[in-house]
């Protein structure tokens, strides 16, 4: 007989991630149907509800209280699994250092730990953050705000403040960052060498970085800004003191910007500054292509020709022999003509739609670039989604972290009699899965079973824990094309597409 | 695609990698130092505070970090919070 | 805010610049002089008897019935139920007491100065265990004990003491941390050093009954801890009422309520319900048998001892279950999130002699979410049954919550 079973720990908070984590760990227990581990915040007690997960007890609970909750077969099998939740989460988080296990609680007796601290990395939920940020910048401290769902109003209040007190204010919504050869949340290790990256979104960056380091390249630092610097009401504050910052660093000597096309008047500021810098500039905004630079710099509306830029000139290409689109649209069972983008990351799903439109394909997507349509206006089209887009994002963690809802969309893709080619990034380093090729593959029927064909890029290096090489042979193995960049894979597409058209 | 050059302060600009002792140098002597020059240059060292697997990977890099254990604030009461802030807390 | 930091920053510096020293033995009525006729001084913020706990209305019937108010304890209760007897708080008489705190003229309390400021502080002489009127008990044998201890024992203590020109207590505390005490639940070390300072002294000087002196300091580990309350209170009164400071100068409970005072709010209380302690209650008890949190005793966490202190007393921490040193260190540096620094003068080995924490910033509370620690007894909710078990208590957010508002009115913020 089916128990629900709730209990509820007050005043007790761990981490998003590692409630997940512990989450997936007891689903996978004997008998066990459904259960999480989640703060007891208004939006995750209607949330549980809707699972099914919430009982009388779970429904007391406050926010600041964490709530267990167990579906099972059986009495027995639900208490054995919140036993095991119990254990995992009293499980000390490292080691045993002996009598030093002591953990801050707060930012003043980090300090006292680490006195000549220069950054604080913020990851709470949301509507904490810029409370924390504005201790770090009390101390004179920069700040990289991982965090988002951050208040615009906020984001604008701590950039003008960190710019009055000359510190560097990278986010809200500030993913990746690498600064000094050091990888910062969701961040690849890429060797140094003399280019320095600022960009608003992370992804980008993370391509950006990783094509420089497969190609010879290195970089110097990679400042993150957050998704919405270049937005009007931010003035682009924290890119000009980036390119400020990189301008002074004597070890970079070339600087690549990547966004999405910003607000006229933020672009025009940004662009001036460019144009009075004393190092060459590659400009990457995303499906722009149309817009007068300074005399040191050069526009891409896509990435990788950004790089192949910034490399000077070097042309990236297919390791090998180029696939032969119509061999692989044989493999596409008649009569589907669909393509299905599943991306993690946004500005990868903006390449992709770059690449397309570039190629007179109509596409639609849940993030449009401009002149490309929402899924809703053309139900049966092309179309790619970013699946780390707020929508996708509620109640559960970004794909990089938790790839399950990918993994059941591109199954649901797979069965669907429309889908002819699905495009998919795999994005490894720091903070990213810990195999995310096979947790794609484990989710996959067998090569010859599949009526689509799986094109994919893999966004990382050899140095990254789960290395690029491995990463890409899993998938070949696996009967998955693995592309040499991101806009490589939405090229492969099209020639697919127009080769079963 | 620019190619011309553009003379400033008597820099040539060439293409991305220029080997100009001023475009190597970076800063201009006399400059005053910036707080960002401290960060750019030495190293990262970090006051993490959310998920503590952020800290961890940064210490398999072995960066300098210390992760603060993080819980939401006990106030809840959005005055005594907003006079809190105010006070220092 | 800066103004906060400086104010902040001189409570601190005075509370470590305490000396105290005990300086003698005396009559409550000699040393309050405001501590009037039919007045009963009892542990906490002001309480009502209406809303006074068992083990408090039993030891007010005792106190009374000692006093010579009424002849026996039914008509002291009555006494004290007419409003005939006025009751306040051993802090508005520069006093503590532990447990229900009972302190009236004709009773023997401890006498400390602090003689880098002048001030000073007192506490009757801790009765034993079991059977006493702390815990509520108020029957011959217990009123008979305080008797002797009025008497006979107070007096000989002073004599000896006064005798030594007083006796230092910083650097005895200091001795005490490093021998496994926290001067809240265990005070056995400096129980024993205080009885090696004054033996010799008190020999010379008694009169009457050495023997049974010398066995009543001896035979009860927690004698010191009414000297430490005491040490406590004179140390932390220099930093009372000191403007824009938000550090807490008292914390009390009277058993019913839990009440704050705060350095730049003046003697205003900040209450709320006291709450239950937490910890392991002997065989036979359960949390059915256990009185709400009472006492003054928590003055020495004010001052960066007992449960602040914990690092020093690891076997405290196995009240509260498991048990282990790293336990006991963590309470310790939890504190440190809450207060101003540490005492370099009262320094803890398992902590590579780092100071206790001093100075409980109110601000610092509300903001980590983190509440004093506090190590205390378990009293048995009946009246004289004495205690049951003990554990960690703490004391409720509300107290600070009421605590910033008032302050924030103080100064002008909203």
């Amino acid at each position: 007989m089916t128990t629900l079973v709730n209990q509820v720990r007050r005043a007790f908070y761990r981490d998003s991630v590692a409630l997940m984590r512990i989450s997936r760990a007891i689903e996978s227990l004997a008998g066990v149907e459904a259960a999480a581990l989640m703060i007891g915040s208004v939006t995750n007690r209607k949330l549980m509800e809707d699972a099914g997960l919430l009982a009388a007890d779970g429904k007391s609970a406050g926010p600041n209280d964490l709530v267990l909750a167990v579906r099972a077969d059986t009495p027995a099998n639900a208490q054995a699994a919140l036993a095991e939740a119990e254990r995992l989460l009293e499980a000390p988080a490292t080691s045993d250092k002996g009598t030093d296990e002591w953990t801050p609680k707060s930012l003043d007796t980090a300090l006292t730990r680490l006195p000549n601290a220069n950054l604080v990395l913020v990851s709470v939920p949301g509507e904490f953050a810029a409370a924390e940020a504005r201790r770090a910048l009390n101390k004179g401290l920069h700040v990289m705000m991982f965090s988002d769902n951050v208040a615009l109003d906020d984001e604008v209040a701590l950039k003008r403040e960190a710019q009055r007190l000359g510190l560097l204010m990278m986010g809200p919504d500030c993913g990746t960052a690498i600064i000094g050869g050091v990888p910062l949340a969701f961040a690849n290790v890429i060797p140094r060498g003399d280019i320095g990256i600022v960009g608003a979104s992370g992804t980008g960056m993370q391509e950006v970085s990783t094509l420089i380091a497969r190609h010879g390249g290195g970089v110097s630092h990679a400042i993150g800004v957050g998704g919405r610097d270049l937005k009007e009401a931010v003035g682009g504050i924290t890119t000009l003191m980036a390119i400020d910052a990189l301008e002074r660093d004597p070890g970079t000597r070339q600087i690549v910007l990547i966004s999405k096309p910003p607000a006229a008047a933020v672009a025009k500021k940004v662009l001036e500054r460019i144009g009075q810098a004393r190092k060459p500039v590659s400009i990457c905004f995303i499906g722009a292509d149309d817009m007068p630079v300074p005399a040191n710099a050069a526009l891409f509306s896509d990435l990788r020709s950004c790089v192949e830029h910034a490399l000077g000139g070097r042309r990236i290409g297919w390791a090998g022999r180029t696939p032969d689109a119509k061999g692989l649209a044989a493999r596409v069972a008649r009569p589907r003509m669909r393509l299905q983008g599943l991306f993690s990351g946004g500005t990868l799903c903006a390449e992709a739609q770059v690449v397309l439109r570039r190629a007179g394909i109509t596409v639609t997507s849940n993030v449009p670039i401009p002149g490309v349509a929402t899924p809703a206006t053309a139900p049966d089209a092309h179309v790619v989604l970013d699946l780390g887009d707020d929508q996708y994002t509620v109640g559960r963690p970004h794909p990089m972290i938790d790839p399950s809802l990918r993994n059941q969309m591109l199954s649901a893709a797979l069965r669907d009699g429309r889908t002819a080619v699905v495009l998919l990034d795999v994005v490894i380093g720091y903070g990213a899965h810990a195999d995310p090729a096979g947790d794609l593959i484990a989710a996959l029927p067998a090569a010859k079973e599949r009526e689509a064909l799986l094109i994919a890029s893999v966004c990382g290096t050899e140095g990254d824990p789960q290395r690029y090489s491995r990463q890409v042979a899993l998938l070949e193995e696996a009967g998955i094309i693995a592309a040499p960049s991101n806009a490589h894979a939405a090229e492969l597409a099209v020639d697919v597409l127009r080769a079963l058209a | 695609m620019r190619r011309r050059g553009d003379y400033r302060s008597g820099m040539a600009r060439e293409g991305p990698t220029s080997d100009s002792p001023a475009a190597q140098a970076g800063r201009r002597l006399g400059e005053t130092p910036m707080k960002t020059d401290d960060l750019l240059e030495s190293e990262p060292r970090v006051i993490n505070v959310g998920l503590r697997s952020f800290a961890d990977d940064l210490a398999s890099c072995n960066a300098s970090v210390v992760h603060v254990d993080w819980s939401p604030p006990a106030v809840t009461d959005p005055r005594i919070a907003s006079l809190l802030a105010k006070l220092g807390g | 805010m800066k103004r906060i930091g400086e104010a902040n920053a001189e409570a601190h510096r005075r509370i470590l610049a305490a000396e105290p020293v005990l300086a003698d033995v005396r009559l409550a009525r000699d040393v309050l002089p405001r501590l009037g006729d039919r007045t009963i001084l009892h542990a906490g913020p002001p309480i009502t008897w209406e809303r006074m706990c068992g083990p408090m209305r039993g030891a007010v019937a005792g106190a009374v019935v000692f006093e010579g108010w009424a002849k026996d304890l039914e008509a002291a209760m009555a006494l004290a139920a007419s409003g005939a007897i006025a009751f306040e708080p051993n802090h508005h008489h520069d006093a503590v007491g532990p447990m229900t705190g009972m302190t009236t003229r004709g009773m023997a309390v401890l006498v400390v100065e602090n003689r880098a400021f002048g001030n000073r502080a007192f506490c009757t002489v801790n009765e034993g265990v079991g059977n006493v009127m702390r815990f509520g008990g108020n029957d011959a044998e217990v009123i008979e004990r305080l008797r002797w201890i009025a008497t006979t024992a107070g007096p000989a203590l002073g004599a000896a003491i006064r005798k030594r020109g007083g006796i230092p207590l910083k650097g005895l505390i200091a001795r005490g941390l490093a021998m496994g005490d926290e001067m809240h639940m265990r005070n056995a070390a400096c129980t024993s050093l205080l009885l090696r300072e004054l033996a010799g002294d008190l020999a010379d000087t008694c009169e009457h009954d050495l023997g049974r002196i010398l066995r009543f300091v001896a035979g009860n580990d927690m004698f010191f801890l009414n000297v430490a309350m005491a040490l406590a209170k004179a140390a932390v009164a220099p930093a009372h009422g000191i403007a824009h400071s938000t550090v807490v100068t008292t914390m009390a409970r009277n058993g019913t309520d839990f009440g704050i005072r705060v350095s730049g709010t003046g003697d205003r209380w900040f209450t709320g319900p006291a709450q239950m302690a937490r910890g392991l209650l002997f065989a036979g008890y359960s949390d059915a048998d256990a009185n709400q949190d009472i006492g003054d005793s928590c003055i020495t966490e004010t001052v960066g001892l007992g449960g602040f202190a914990m690092a020093a007393a690891p076997a405290v921490v196995g009240f509260l279950g498991a048990g282990r040193l790293a336990d006991a260190i963590a309470h310790t540096r939890r504190m440190a999130e809450i207060t101003l620094g540490p005492n370099p003068e009262w320094r803890l080995p398992t902590l590579d002699m780092d100071g206790v924490p001093v100075g409980i910033d109110i601000r610092k509370v509300l903001s980590t979410g983190v509440l004093p620690v506090i190590n205390t007894a378990i009293a048995n909710r009946l009246p004289g049954r004495g205690q049951i078990g003990a554990g960690v208590v703490h004391p409720p957010m509300a107290c600070f919550e009421q605590a910033l508002v008032a302050f924030a009115e103080l100064n002008g913020v909203a």
